[in-house]
Order: structure tokens, then C-alpha cells, then sequence
């Protein structure tokens, strides 16, 4: 039987080949838990772009004024997570109908509250949370959660007829989420709570109070920057 | 962990409530906002009033109408009732004033305080006629028939449109001479404190305690003294209220009514229980507080001039004695109409038609001093009228018996826990007053939120 020529050499190049393969094995030690994360897409980045928006809000966690009211929005994010925030707005408190059934003949009662007017706040939006959601299966949106602490000042009025207006420092931590809608807007779903101190002259007293503030807006980003 | 803990703690601001003080609101409120009136008028009986008494009884049905602007009865039954009342209120005050009406005499020594005829009603069918019956038949000297103007259109059941011979022979032909005052002295302020132990069920011990007697010759000469026995308890002291005169004013006062007395007289006070031309009667003052009464006194008495002297051309009384009512009037915030005025000539009878005027605008602006339900935070007090705010009253200084005086504004009357009002800031008629303060002693009662 004849060897086919070919064959041989083949076979012969293979047997000399197969030491230097294995000297070429790299070492990339133990996979752990941690070392694994899942990546979603980044469709809406935020980077070095700044967010304007506009939001109608509702004080109404109080049991005496009800005060619906209207924010205007800045932020300018540093990164994905991280923004500086701007939020100035206005608004009108008015007696619920609880109060308006104290202070009848009835009762003859008037809970010296104080509405709210207006407020201006800055401070920082923190968002660690970026997420899609499958809606029924037909589409798909994007979000992120954020959480904001930002400071400032809020105009309060006295609801009894003095009208007397206080001018009070104020915390204000807030939750909230952006769902985009594109890449130049999103709709904002956000609850803050402002927490302010306000001195009120006819009990000379500083009163702590609180304005929960429940708002729905929608802002608008700035175009992306370009990739260097 | 930390952020873990955060979210429960940003539940729990979310779930606490904002902290309010309560204001107590007084402007109307059913239960305490007086707006009754009881009116006591104290009649000078001398044989010299026979001419004021005719012209009070001229010009008392105008007055009356004026206050009863709607004869319809007001109801305090519920809820309802007090919101239509609010609205009354605020629409036509001047018919809102629940007032009632009595008469008595200055004659201490010959009445004794007792009521001539009954206490009438706001609301009661010919009200200003029976008063005027009353007025002229019980409460009036008329000396002698000859002393009064012929009418000879008068016809009997006609109409009072003045006091004449034909009217007293008609209404009352026995009241002739039967109703002057039998000691001479006129004791407006005694009168009145008598008329309050004869209205109250249990009088205050003072009212049994034998008083001086400025007539001790005269005392218990007058046998008309209703229910009363003459006896002295001293040479110079007489007991003038006795168990059996308990509640023989019954209805005279109200509980939460302002009693007025209004005082129509041209001579001063000789009330016994005060030293004899002594101006101020602080003695009176102190024992009307024991009825705990709100009063305001109406003088229609003797001018005074604002040195307390007697206006040029007045005579016939002494200037201490017209001092006591002015004084009564300034320590209540009453009125003072003078009964006569210097024109010049001489010091005539004023009119009495504007006399009642004034007294009405008080009745219906009774309310210059609003009674607070609760002891307020004197720092917390806010007041509006018909929605605008009022400032404190300056306090100016004080007047001549010692009282502050005021600008224009309100104070606070810690004595009586109300606020009064001053000068332009008297609210008008039909003005929705509404006054805010902190309860120093919380609310009086639950609140349902």
C-alpha cells in the first residue's frame, strides 16, 4: 500500500505544530459574582447635557390648604448620575372645606396655617437607577430614578385674613423618576418634601412645617455632545 | 444602612401632619355674642320732667321702629337658625338687636326700684303704645291736669302724638298727682341697683343690707312702697330690698343680655349709698360688678362742660351729681346725651327725637365691645372689620377721671375679656366684625378634624 505523499506531510506538520500551542494558554484567574454585571444600553444618555422642564405640583397632604402649584426646572448633569438642580416655582393655598367648616358659627375656629406662594431651590440630583420597562410587551421605555436633597427659601402667606408672609429657609428632599420620551425630552413623575421653619408673629412662635408636593412635568434636554 | 434607613425615614415625614395653633374666631357665635339688650328706662317722676317725659313719649315710636325693622321673631333653635341669623346680621343689624324693655322710677323713697308696668318685648303687638301708656300713666308727675296742653282734636283710643289733657283723661284720668316723686331726691343709680336685686333670683347680700337714708324724715312716708315695710335699721339707714321682693323685675334681666340703663332726668344723682356730693360713685361701680352684668349706661342728664363745670346759662342742679352719670356712662362706654343745652339765652330741652336717634345708633352699634369666648393671648389678638384688618389703639393718656384714652382702634379689656372698640374704628351698622386670637386655656371644646 502506497502513503499518499500529501498525507504524510500533513500529518507530519501537525505532530510538530502541537508543543507550541499549548505554551500560548493565558491565566485570567477566577470569575466571581460580582465580577459580573448586566449592561443595558444607554440609549438616553444625559452626560454634559442640561434639562429644562416645566411642573404642575399639588401641596395637598394638608388638612387645611390645598395648594396647587407650578415648577420650572434646571439641571445640568455632570454624568449619568450626578446634576446640579435648579427649581423655582409658584402657587396659591386655598382653605379646604375643613377649615371653612371651623371657622363657622359652629365651631368658631381658625387654624392659623399658613399657604404656600412660591419657593427657589438648588441643590444636587443624585440617579443611580436606569432601567427600561416592557410595557404589555409593545413597547418599550426607558427611565431613570432619582433622589435630589436641595435647599433654599419658600414664601408663605398666612391664611387668616393678616396675610402676614413668611419667608422661610427650607430643606427639600425629593424622589423622582424621568421617563424618556425621546432624546431631547422626558416626563418627570416626582414627590418632594419640603421642610421649612417659618416664624409666625401673632404666637411668636418658629413653626416647623411641611409642604409635600406631589408634581407631573415635562422637560426638555439639551442636544448631545459631541464625542471626542 | 444608610440607605436603607432612608426610606423609612422619608415615610415618616410623609405621614406626619403640619402642626397648627388653633385661633379662636369670634364675630357672631349664637351662644355668645350678645346681641340682647335689656333696657331699663330710670324716669325722673319730679313735677319738673312732666314737659322731657311728653317729648320721650313723642318721639318713642319713631325710635322703636327703628329698632324693629322686622318684626319677625328670631329663632335660636339649631344650626339652621344660626346661619340665618349670620346672614341677618350681616344684612340688618339693627334688626338683629334682641332687645326688651322696662320702666322704673329715680324715686328710690317711693318705688324702690320696682318696675312700673311690665317688661315689653322686642316684637310685642303695640309695643311703643304700651309704653307709652306706661311712660306717661305710671312714671310721670303730672301735677295737675291744668299743668298740660289742651289737644281738642284727641279723641280717646287714638294714637299718643303729644301729652295733653284730653290724652291723661283718656289713658289714665288717675294718674293725676299719683306718680310724683315722693322724697324729692332723685337716686337714678339707686333705682337702678334695686331694680337689679328685684330681677335676679338670688341677690347679692348688698341688696339686703339697710342703706343710708338721705330722707330720713321722709322714709317710709310714701305707703305705696310695693312689698316693702318701712322699718329702719338705724336712725339714718332704712332697708329698702326684702326677701318677699325677690324676682318682682322677674325677666327684667337676661342671661347674656347688656343691661342699659338709660337714665332721662334733669337733675343729677343723690344716690344714699355714696357721701354726699362726692362725684365719683365708685360704691355703685362696685356693686353693679357683683351682678356680673355687662352694662352700658345711657344718661340723658344735665350738661356738663369738658371741665365738669356747668355750661353757662344751666341751672338747677349740682355739678357732682351730673358727674355721677357721666361718669357711669364713661366707665361702661355708655352714652351721654345732654337732656338741655345752652343756646345762648338760656339752657331749653334738647330734641328729644335726636336724643332717641343717638341712643338707637348705640343699641345698634351695641356691640362696640365684642365679648371673647376664651381668655385670648393679648399678643395674638387680630381684628378685622368687613374684612380689614384694625389696628391696637394708641393709648393717649387719660382722661378726667383717670380712664385711658384712646386713638382710634380697639383695645383689650382683660377685666371683661372683650374687645372694644374706639373712635372711627367703631364698626358701622351692618359691619361683619371678626376677631382672631390664641386661647391661652386651648379650645372649649372638640374639634372633628
Amino acid at each position: 500500500m502506497r502513503f499518499p505523499r500529501r498525507l504524510a506531510v500533513l500529518f507530519a506538520g501537525l505532530w510538530s505544530a502541537a508543543p507550541v500551542h499549548a505554551a500560548e494558554t493565558v491565566d485570567i484567574g477566577v470569575l466571581r459574582n460580582e465580577d459580573i454585571t448586566v449592561v443595558q444600553q444607554l440609549l438616553y444618555p444625559k452626560t454634559r447635557r442640561t434639562e429644562f422642564g416645566v411642573h404642575l405640583g399639588y401641596v395637598g397632604f394638608d388638612a387645611y390648604v390645598k395648594s396647587p402649584n407650578v415648577q420650572l426646572s434646571f439641571a445640568r448633569h455632570l454624568d449619568e448620575q450626578l446634576a446640579i438642580s435648579v427649581v423655582a416655582g409658584g402657587g396659591y393655598g386655598f382653605k379646604t372645606s375643613a377649615y371653612r367648616e371651623l371657622e363657622s358659627p359652629t365651631y368658631g375656629v381658625a387654624p392659623y396655617a399658613y399657604r404656600y406662594l412660591g419657593s427657589v431651590l438648588a441643590g444636587v440630583e443624585y440617579a443611580p437607577v436606569y432601567a427600561k420597562l416592557n410595557l404589555d410587551g409593545a413597547r418599550i421605555v426607558h427611565f431613570d430614578v432619582y433622589g435630589a436633597l436641595r435647599g433654599g427659601a419658600t414664601v408663605e402667606q398666612s391664611v387668616l385674613p393678616d396675610a402676614e408672609l413668611a419667608f422661610a429657609p427650607t430643606l427639600s428632599p425629593a424622589v423622582g423618576a424621568r421617563f424618556y420620551l425621546g432624546q431631547s425630552a422626558a416626563m418627570h413623575v416626582a414627590f418632594r418634601d419640603d421642610l421649612l421653619v417659618e416664624r409666625r408673629p401673632l404666637n411668636q412662635e418658629w413653626a416647623f412645617k411641611q409642604n409635600a408636593n406631589v408634581t407631573v412635568g415635562l422637560t426638555f434636554f439639551s442636544a448631545r455632545p459631541e464625542r471626542r | 444602612m444608610g440607605r436603607a434607613l432612608a426610606f423609612p425615614l422619608l415615610l415618616a415625614s410623609l405621614v406626619s401632619c403640619n402642626d397648627y395653633e388653633m385661633f379662636r374666631l369670634s364675630g357672631y357665635q349664637q351662644e355668645s355674642f350678645s346681641n340682647k339688650a335689656d333696657i331699663l328706662f330710670v324716669i325722673d317722676n319730679s313735677n319738673s320732667m312732666v314737659d322731657e317725659a311728653g317729648d320721650l313719649a313723642k318721639n318713642f315710636k319713631a325710635f322703636i321702629d327703628t329698632l324693629e325693622t322686622d318684626q319677625t321673631e328670631i329663632r335660636y333653635d339649631g344650626l339652621g337658625d344660626a346661619v340665618d341669623n349670620y346672614k341677618r346680621w350681616v344684612t340688618d343689624r339693627g334688626a338683629f338687636v334682641d332687645f326688651q324693655i322696662g320702666i322704673t322710677t329715680t324715686d328710690v323713697g317711693g318705688n324702690w326700684g320696682a318696675l312700673k308696668g311690665k317688661v315689653l318685648k322686642r316684637g310685642e303687638k303695640n309695643l311703643a303704645e304700651k309704653f307709652i301708656e306706661t311712660l306717661i300713666c305710671e312714671a310721670t308727675c303730672i301735677p295737675s291736669l291744668s299743668d298740660l296742653p289742651a289737644d281738642t282734636g284727641y279723641r280717646c283710643g287714638q294714637p299718643f302724638t303729644k301729652l295733653s289733657r284730653e290724652y291723661v283723661n283718656c289713658a289714665c284720668p288717675n294718674s293725676i298727682g299719683a306718680n310724683c316723686s315722693a322724697s324729692g331726691n332723685e337716686e337714678g343709680l339707686e333705682a337702678t341697683f334695686m331694680a337689679m336685686c328685684r330681677a335676679v333670683p338670688n341677690p347679692p347680700a348688698t341688696c339686703f343690707e339697710p342703706a343710708p337714708d338721705p330722707n330720713a324724715n321722709q322714709s317710709g312716708s310714701d305707703t305705696g312702697a310695693p312689698d316693702t315695710d318701712t322699718d329702719t335699721a338705724g336712725s339714718n339707714e332704712v332697708v329698702l330690698f326684702r326677701e318677699q321682693d325677690v324676682l318682682t323685675n322677674e325677666g327684667l334681666l337676661r342671661p347674656g343680655a347688656t343691661f342699659i340703663p338709660v337714665i332721662v332726668s334733669d337733675d343729677g344723682d343723690g344716690s344714699r349709698r355714696v357721701e354726699n356730693a362726692d362725684p365719683i360713685p365708685d360704691e355703685y361701680q362696685e356693686i353693679f360688678d357683683i351682678f356680673d352684668t355687662r352694662m352700658s349706661w345711657v344718661a340723658i342728664t344735665p350738661p356738663l362742660d369738658p371741665a365738669l363745670n356747668k355750661p353757662p346759662g344751666c341751672t338747677g342742679y349740682h355739678e357732682w351729681s351730673a358727674v355721677r352719670y357721666d361718669y357711669m356712662v364713661r366707665i361702661s362706654n355708655g352714652l351721654k346725651i345732654p337732656i338741655m343745652a345752652p343756646d345762648g339765652t338760656g339752657c331749653p330741652t334738647t330734641d328729644f327725637g335726636k336724643n332717641l336717634e343717638q341712643f338707637s345708633a348705640l343699641l345698634t352699634n351695641l356691640l362696640t365691645v365684642f365679648e371673647l369666648q376664651s381668655v385670648p393671648d393679648p399678643d395674638s389678638i387680630i381684628v378685622f372689620v368687613d374684612g380689614k384688618q384694625i389696628d391696637r389703639a394708641e393709648e393717649l393718656g387719660t382722661d378726667k377721671y383717670g380712664l385711658p384714652v384712646y386713638g382710634d382702634g380697639w383695645s383689650y379689656m382683660d377685666d371683661v375679656n372683650a374687645i372694644r372698640f374706639h373712635g372711627s374704628a367703631i364698626p358701622a351698622n351692618e359691619a361683619v366684625v371678626r376677631v382672631y386670637y390664641s386661647p391661652v386655656d386651648g379650645m372649649p371644646r372638640d374639634l372633628p378634624f
